[in-house]
């Protein structure tokens, strides 16, 4: 059979019977219509939860089992060193121990305001062995714009937020001193020696800003801590006397809350090296149990959705090619019925059963592909309506961009296809079966 | 004036007088075909039907509705099955075939023509005649020959005109050409003219004619219609199942 030829004749065939035509790809196209925009929204909100966590999914925060998470738990800064010698410490692309300092600032609480709580803003020391490293952790918030990534002496130097800088340069500035206040008479004072375009809250600014970020050598950390909790007591009722802990447990009495970016890019990979993690550090502390607040747990839990939310998808999908096939069908048949005698003419005159089946299929493809160009420019209409509507409502515009990606427009094909032959097969092979004489006797 | 010894010879059954070395295109031998077999309703369509046709014969046949001549067409046309008998096309016997193979001979011996025209509007009059071999490939030789019969049949203007550009008579001369455009040795033709005017009727008659005298195509035609036996080289009556009447048409070139 010459393809080409009978497919052209058919697909100029598709439109003969416009009424039927049009029906066909008014049924098409509403379904598709349905989802493609589905399916665009969908891919919308994976695309934002990709960009927002993506980068997060190697990053973990490590403390001992039960102690609260929003201030210290009871590690102390070295355990970075235990924590290198893992035996999968390969996959460990950095580590930075994190302190949160509520309470140890007054002497800058006119300047730095309140939380929305109403709390004074406090200061998250984050012990880096410089901002390059652990840029690569948070790239986006945390980029040097002025003065040194690096600590040249290695102690009581801090690199500040642009966000300090920003309203108060006279006192935020590279060669000023930031002093912690460890109590009413004594502070510990730190050099800037860098600036970071980090705003207010730095990495926690998207969840809940309770602080600024300060980046210290590791060491001064400890000794930050070690100062504080020496002079403070009140600090060190709040770390310690609560959880009955002792904080020489482990040789250092300096308590951080301590992060671990990797190169693993996968949730399940990340609970695997977590529980890993654990286990040796159970080993090497005996006694002690260690828990990680990872974003994997949850991106894992959203994965679990998302792979509901493409079953749901799927069986859409398939209803929608059912129902799509379902008005092809009766479209088809309907135009069928009305030209029995073409077909019997056709088969008279040499026409194999082959040829009008193929003939028969190809139209409602050709319809198939029409209902679906149609759906997939009535999607895009309704997601521009949408936005649009979204954009003046209350809400103030979708949390997420919906995106007709190529993998959507050519399922939308595809689609097309799969309704075209389904619908087109049944009424190609009662076509083919007309008895020329009886049909044409018959007129 | 016609003498004597031709109108005798012309009231004689025709199959008698083609003689056994005659070059036959069609043989049917003890046709039967039952319709609704061994239930109260039977109906024996054709009885025992015996009839040869040569090449370049121009047939009329004719009976009453329900006589069982449009039954021998599509036996004829390998649309439908003998109860029993023989039937053969160009020296090869049909009744015995498969679907397939009765395609075959249906698509490269048997053109046919029918009452209801039914051209595709969507294309071109010339298009519609290409129509039966568009399957299979039209070559430059195709499109030629469909040029030359649109030209026999006096279309040469009407080619790449709609068919519902066309009158009825133009049409059906389209159908005509369609039928020849696999160059079949056999047409068959059922009431072709049953649907037109006695003016445009009588445009196709003539365009039979020709096609059977020019190119020497065998014509078979199921008709009510006078005229066509006058045309014909033959004309044979069918009456319940059997042929009553058989005979030559000696005043066809008159007509």
């Amino acid at each position: 059979m010459k393809v080409g030829k009978v497919t052209w004749f058919a697909f100029r065939n598709a439109f003969r019977r416009k009424i039927v035509a049009i029906l066909a790809i008014v049924g098409i196209s509403i379904a598709i219509t349905m989802q493609v925009t589905i399916n665009a929204f969908t891919t919308g909100m994976d695309e934002t939860f990709g960009d927002i966590f993506g980068e997060l999914v190697g990053t973990f925060q490590l403390q001992e089992k039960d102690t609260p998470f929003a201030y210290a738990s009871q590690l102390p800064a070295n355990i970075t060193q235990t924590i290198m010698n893992f035996e999968n410490s390969s996959k460990i692309d950095s580590i930075a121990t994190e302190q949160l300092l509520p309470a140890t600032v007054n002497n800058y609480t006119d300047i730095l305001g309140t939380t929305v709580f109403g709390s004074p803003m406090g200061i998250n020391i984050r012990g880096i062995e410089n901002l390059e490293e652990f840029s690569e952790i948070y790239s986006e918030l945390e980029e040097l714009t002025e003065g040194s990534s690096y600590f040249e002496f290695n102690q009581d130097e801090c690199i500040i937020p642009y966000s300090l800088f920003e309203n108060n340069s006279e006192v935020f500035d590279i060669g000023n001193t930031f002093s912690i206040m460890i109590n009413t008479s004594y502070t510990y004072d730190l050099e800037i020696v860098g600036i970071t375009s980090a705003g207010i809250g730095g990495i926690q600014q998207s969840i809940m800003v309770t602080g600024y970020d300060i980046y210290v050598p590791i060491n001064v950390t400890n000794n930050v801590l070690h100062e504080l909790l020496r002079n403070d007591t009140l600090n060190h009722m709040f770390h310690y006397t609560p959880f009955g802990l002792d904080p020489n447990h482990f040789k250092i009495d300096s308590p951080n809350v301590v992060a671990v970016r990797t190169l693993i890019d996968n949730s399940k990979e990340i609970n695997d090296f977590i529980d890993d993690l654990e286990a040796y550090l159970e080993q090497q502390y005996p006694g002690k149990e260690f828990s990680a607040l990872s974003l994997a747990s949850a991106l894992e839990t959203m994965d679990d959705l998302m792979a509901t939310q493409d079953i749901v998808i799927t069986v859409v999908t398939i209803v929608i090619i059912i129902s799509g096939s379902m008005g092809v069908i009766i479209a088809q048949l309907v135009g069928v019925e009305g030209r029995s005698k073409e077909f019997a003419i056709l088969k008279a005159t040499g026409w194999k059963e082959g040829h009008i089946i193929y003939s028969v299929i190809i139209e409602s493809i050709t319809l198939g592909l029409a209902g679906s160009l149609v759906g997939v420019i009535l999607s895009f209409m309704s997601i521009k309506g949408l936005e649009r509507l979204m954009s003046t409502s209350a809400t103030g515009g979708m949390p997420f961009v919906p995106v007709i990606t190529p993998v959507i427009f050519f399922t939308a094909i595809a689609i097309a296809v799969g309704i075209g032959i389904l619908g087109g097969l049944y009424p190609g092979i009662k076509a083919s079966s007309v008895k020329p004489m009886e049909v044409l006797q018959g007129s | 004036m016609v003498n004597v010894e031709e109108t005798q010879k012309s009231l004689q059954i025709a199959s008698e007088v083609i003689s056994e070395s005659a070059d036959l295109i069609i043989e049917i031998k003890d046709l039967w075909r039952k319709f609704f077999e061994g239930t109260p309703a039977e109906v024996q369509a054709l009885r025992g039907v015996d009839f040869k046709v040569e090449k370049g014969e121009f047939i009329t046949i004719m009976g009453p509705s329900g006589s069982g001549k449009s039954t021998l067409l599509t036996i004829l046309g390998c649309m439908a099955s003998a109860t029993s008998g023989q039937v053969y096309i160009d020296g090869t016997e049909i009744t015995s075939m498969n679907q397939r193979k009765l395609s075959s001979i249906r698509k490269n011996k048997i053109g046919f023509v029918f009452q209801d025209i039914f051209l595709i509007d969507t294309i071109s009059a010339l298009d519609n005649v290409l129509l039966p071999i568009l399957p299979y490939g039209i070559r430059k030789e195709d499109r030629a020959r469909a040029i030359e019969l649109m030209k026999i049949a006096g279309l040469e203007d009407r080619m790449h005109h709609k068919p519902t550009e066309l009158s009825g008579g133009q049409k059906q001369r389209v159908a005509i050409c369609r039928a020849l455009i696999n160059d079949p040795p056999i047409v068959l033709a059922d009431e072709p003219t049953g649907n037109l005017d006695s003016k445009t009727g009588g445009e196709v008659l003539e365009l039979l004619r020709r096609i059977n005298k020019e190119k020497g195509i065998t014509i078979l035609a199921v008709s009510h219609d006078p005229k066509l036996a006058e045309f014909s080289s033959r004309d044979v009556m069918i009456t319940d199942g059997e042929i009553t009447r058989d005979r030559i048409n000696p005043f066809r070139d008159m007509n």
